[in-house]
């Protein structure tokens, strides 16, 4: 398995799009994030109300998903596009290790980088949201010692590393870069999107069956806009959908012609 | 005794065709086998089974007398060519090595060396990208090599080489042979193969028609024609005729004889004092001992026609 894995780590690190990932996770968190952040006031500053501002702070990580699903996505099926994986699976010819090597490193990185991303998207938007008049008494002031800020900062980096293993799932699966991203998309995107339109309880059935649950970890202010499941079962959700998708590659990819 | 490659009636089937039908054949050590046939009649399936890449639905497909899939450093028992446009292109060719090389345990040491033995030293460090047609292919020669296996398979390997690099690729495989390693190498152009090959696994829709030697193939073959200019023209061409062979002209003094070897028309001539210039067999080439093989299979394969 360290065969394996050393092979899997030397091309993850010999190509430009990792570099380039990391830099996207971190430039759309931490940039998104601070542009909302930026154009959002409360008047009179110290005067409460319902904005949920550990969200917003970490809203960039919306963002961040699309780098996130063409990374995992791409581990796979960059290989296929150019034939490659013919010469990785006769190199390593047992290919639930290749999977498993794939998905732990994929998993990792972004897990960093996203946990990077997530800390200075707080901390600089906490900063500016508080000299937009987000402050007390009618905003309390969040630092990384609260645990609910941790559960968001951690969990939304956990949740970017669960989507990025489904995307690796489903890109494994899918076979074809453009099939897998697109599905993804709408898989994440159509139930945010259209979520709010449909009957409340077939929306909200949406909401909580489908990955984008996960930024559930993100909220710490019951708003009516808020995604109706609890923030550790949300994340959980989307690491179900990642298992679900990695452990179909896993049997499909041991028993399909390369 | 078990050969470094054995198919046992190795069959594919994809939907309703037949790939590959209960091909069986075996790659000795210490040559280079020719795989040859046309486009479509089931050489790079049968390979990708043999480097486990597909699933046989019948039989099997040994390297080194164990099931590919069952080995644990498999490049290091066998090497294969299948496709050189199989490289990530934004990675550079020594990285591309170095991967390989780390998921089998070889040394870094290994990758320049490989990267020397196909002539691209200069290139490792560049990225695939820019790489011609045929430094691609040099290049997955180099990845084939990297477990200095005694089992090599390529699969048209001459493609996109230009004709030094064709020589070259002649004499590396002769190396390789010389070396005592199984070498295997398809192609569906038989005269890619004279001069390389030693031996002839000859397949046409998925089924073996031929397994001979390159030089009892040619030996076998018909058609082999000698010229000869003498200043008697005619009186050879009445003598050799009344021998039963066919003779024509082309030109003073010129005769084609088909029907009679070179030894026997000179004693021929001797016998009668006939005056001979030259004298000049001409064998069969390979391509076309393999026509007449091919178009015989054809001919006696298939009995519904009659």
């Amino acid at each position: 398995m360290t065969a394996v894995l050393r092979a899997e780590w030397t091309k993850l690190r010999t190509v430009r799009s990792t570099s380039w990932t990391v830099i996207l996770i971190l430039a759309l968190t931490v940039g998104f994030s601070l542009l909302l952040a930026s154009g959002s006031s409360s008047t009179p500053p110290g005067a409460g109300g319902d904005n949920d501002i550990v969200r917003d702070s970490l809203v960039g990580v919306y963002l961040a998903q699309f780098a996130v699903v063409a990374f995992g996505v791409l581990a796979f099926t960059s290989e296929y596009a150019t034939g490659l994986i013919h010469v990785t699976f006769a190199a390593m010819p047992r290919r639930g290790r290749v999977l498993a090597a794939k998905a732990l490193l994929v998993g990792v990185t972004v897990l960093v980088a996203g946990l990077a991303a997530t800390a200075m998207s707080f901390v600089a938007g906490q900063r500016v949201l508080r000299d937009n008049g987000y402050s007390p008494p009618g905003y309390p002031e969040w630092t990384l010692h609260e645990g609910a800020a941790q559960r968001a900062v951690l969990g939304s980096a956990l949740l970017l590393a669960a989507i990025a293993l489904l995307a690796l799932g489903i890109g494994a699966l899918l076979r074809h870069s453009a099939a897998a991203i697109s599905s993804l998309l709408a898989l994440l995107f159509v139930p945010l999107i259209f979520g709010p339109l449909l009957p409340e309880r077939t929306g909200d059935l949406l909401q909580r069956a489908t990955p984008g649950a996960g930024l559930a970890v993100q909220q710490t202010v019951a708003r009516d806009d808020a995604i109706p499941i609890a923030p550790w079962t949300g994340l959980g959700v989307a690491f179900a959908w990642a298992g679900g998708a990695l452990l179909l590659a896993y049997f499909l990819i041991r028993r399909r012609d390369a | 005794m078990t050969q470094p490659i054995e198919t046992l009636h190795l069959t594919k089937r994809f939907g309703g065709r037949t790939a590959v039908d209960d091909l069986s054949f075996g790659v000795p050590a210490g040559s280079v086998t020719g795989f040859v046939g046309p486009n479509g009649a089931g050489k790079s399936t049968t390979m990708r089974m043999m480097v486990g890449l597909a699933r046989p639905d019948g039989g099997r497909a040994l390297v080194n007398g164990r099931r590919y899939a069952e080995l644990r450093r498999p490049l290091t028992e066998a090497g294969a060519l299948l496709d050189s446009s199989a490289v990530h292109p934004g990675r550079r060719a020594s990285d591309h090595l170095l991967w390989l090389a780390r998921s089998n345990g070889i040394s870094r040491r290994r990758v320049e060396e490989v990267l020397g033995l196909v002539g691209l030293t200069d290139a490792g460090r560049r990225r695939v990208r820019g790489f011609s047609l045929g430094m691609r292919q040099r290049l997955g020669i180099a990845a084939a090599m990297l477990g200095d296996p005694p089992v090599l398979i390529f699969d048209e390997p001459a493609n996109g080489l230009d004709p030094d690099g064709i020589v070259w690729l002649r004499g590396f495989f002769r190396s390789l042979a010389a070396e005592g390693r199984a070498v295997l190498v398809s192609s569906h152009l038989m005269s890619e193969l004279e001069g390389t090959a030693d031996r002839l696994v000859v397949i046409g829709r998925g089924r073996l028609t031929a397994l001979t030697g390159v030089a009892e193939l040619l030996a076998s073959a018909a058609g082999g024609s000698v010229t000869l200019r003498t200043p008697r023209v005619h009186d050879v061409m009445r003598l050799l005729a009344a021998a039963g062979a066919t003779v024509t002209t082309d030109g003073p003094n010129v005769l084609h004889v088909s029907g009679l070897d070179a030894a026997r028309i000179a004693g021929l001539t001797a016998e009668r004092g006939l005056p001979l210039h030259e004298l000049m067999p001409h064998r069969a080439t390979l391509e076309q001992a393999y026509m007449q093989l091919t178009r015989d299979s054809v001919e006696f394969g298939d009995g519904s026609a009659w």
